[in-house]
């Protein structure tokens, strides 16, 4: 099975980037082959829709879960059609998020943020 | 004609230097300020036309669809996705511009119009009056500013814009014949109208300046204008009497101190576009 991170960095090292279609990088993981994929996140390009971008890529990659922090409206309801499960990040490395993950120590992410929270406060309320 | 109304800073009059200004000068009206028009609370038109504004958006024969996924790749603005076996459509991030249906190798996805808002046409003491409003929570101001610049035929217009320099005020001003840059005495207003004036200057626009809540600061204004070689058509006093009058939707017309003023600014403007 693949499980995907959203990641400030393309390494395990790195860490887990709160926010979804605006992280820098996707890891994908393969639970059975123990292998990582470091992905650059076609939503950080974006000019809108990361949050989509990023979640087409997360299906593409036919990964059956997310661990990320904020999750907008759009890519949850992409997430939701592919049946992928999201689970919240306590911030902390790709490599200790995958592991609380295997532990089943991560809470379900059911909450959706407001639309464009990746981009930050300013951006948001500029236009 | 055409004179396009605008300011930069938001907040600085536009509405109020148009809507006098048309009254005083017998022009029409149009408010291509379509995310919140208001013109017309101060001309109070008697509205006789309301036509709806619609853009093209997407329809996906499921039917016909085979899962190649080819519109997903030509969005540009990741209005579609793939999951679940289908196609999602983000209604709101689509432009309408049509390359998924040019993409689809099965004839699968058609156009049909999505409405995004209004236009709605009227009269008030002899003047024509258009104004463009769009629908809430629709990102994209454009095709209804469109709309409303097809309906500018004959005659003299008055076009009031959005605040800023963003793409909604490109669209409005374009094909202007004139520029009316209205401004206050403040940092900001100051700071904003060289935002204007340059945006003004780069689209081949002649414009001239209002400075309204004018009081003992105007030196700043008229000191960027003389710098820049822009003329400063005069000045709208600050008053709490204005405020009041705005406050209440009523026309500064109304007081004759300040019909004497727009009496002033309507041939000083006229003067400027004779001169340009």
């Amino acid at each position: 099975m693949r499980v995907c991170v959203s990641s400030t960095g393309p390494n395990a090292a790195a860490k887990v980037d709160s926010r979804f279609g605006r992280a820098p990088y996707l890891v994908f993981f393969d639970t059975e082959e123990q292998t990582y994929d470091f992905m650059e996140n076609p939503g950080l390009g974006s000019a809108h829709g990361a949050g989509i971008a990023a979640a087409q890529e997360v299906v593409n990659q036919k990964a059956e879960v997310l661990v990320t922090g904020n999750l907008g409206p759009n890519a949850k309801a992409v997430l939701d059609a592919a049946g992928i499960a999201v689970y919240q990040t306590d911030g902390r490395t790709v490599s200790d998020e995958l592991t609380a993950y295997k532990k089943g120590e991560l809470l379900p992410l059911d909450r959706v943020s407001a639309p464009h929270t990746g981009l930050g406060q300013q951006q948001r309320r500029a236009r | 004609m055409e004179v396009a109304v605008l300011s930069g800073k938001g907040g600085t009059g536009k509405t109020t230097v148009a809507t006098n200004l048309a009254r005083m000068l017998g022009w029409n009206y149009a408010d291509c300020d379509v995310e919140e028009p208001n013109g017309f609370l101060f001309l109070k038109p008697e509205i006789t036309l309301s036509e709806t504004v619609t853009v093209k958006s997407p329809q996906i024969d499921g039917s016909l669809c085979v899962s190649c996924q080819r519109c997903v790749q030509s969005c540009q603005f990741n209005a579609l996705a793939y999951a679940g076996q289908r196609i999602m459509l983000f209604s709101k991030l689509c432009h309408g511009c049509g390359a998924c249906m040019y993409s689809c190798q099965t004839g699968a996805i058609k156009e049909v119009p999505r409405p995004v808002g209004h236009v709605d046409i009227g009269s008030s003491a002899g003047l024509r009056l258009v104004q463009g409003v769009l629908d809430i929570g629709e990102p994209m101001a454009g095709p209804v500013i469109s709309k409303v610049k097809q309906m500018l035929n004959e005659g003299d217009w008055l076009v009031d814009c959005s605040p800023g320099s963003s793409c909604n005020v490109v669209k409005a001003i374009d094909g202007a014949d004139f520029a009316l840059l209205v401004t206050e005495p403040t940092p900001f207003g100051l700071h904003d109208l060289d935002i204007a004036a340059r945006l003004a200057e780069q689209m081949g626009i002649p414009h001239a300046v209002i400075i309204n809540r004018s009081d003992s600061m105007d030196g700043i204004i008229h000191r960027y204008c003389q710098d820049n070689d822009i003329s400063v058509v005069g000045s709208i006093p600050f008053s709490r009497k204005a405020a009041l009058l705005y406050s209440q939707g009523n026309m500064l017309l109304d007081d004759s101190e300040y019909a004497a003023v727009f009496e002033r600014l309507g041939s000083a403007l006229k003067e400027a576009i004779k001169c340009s």
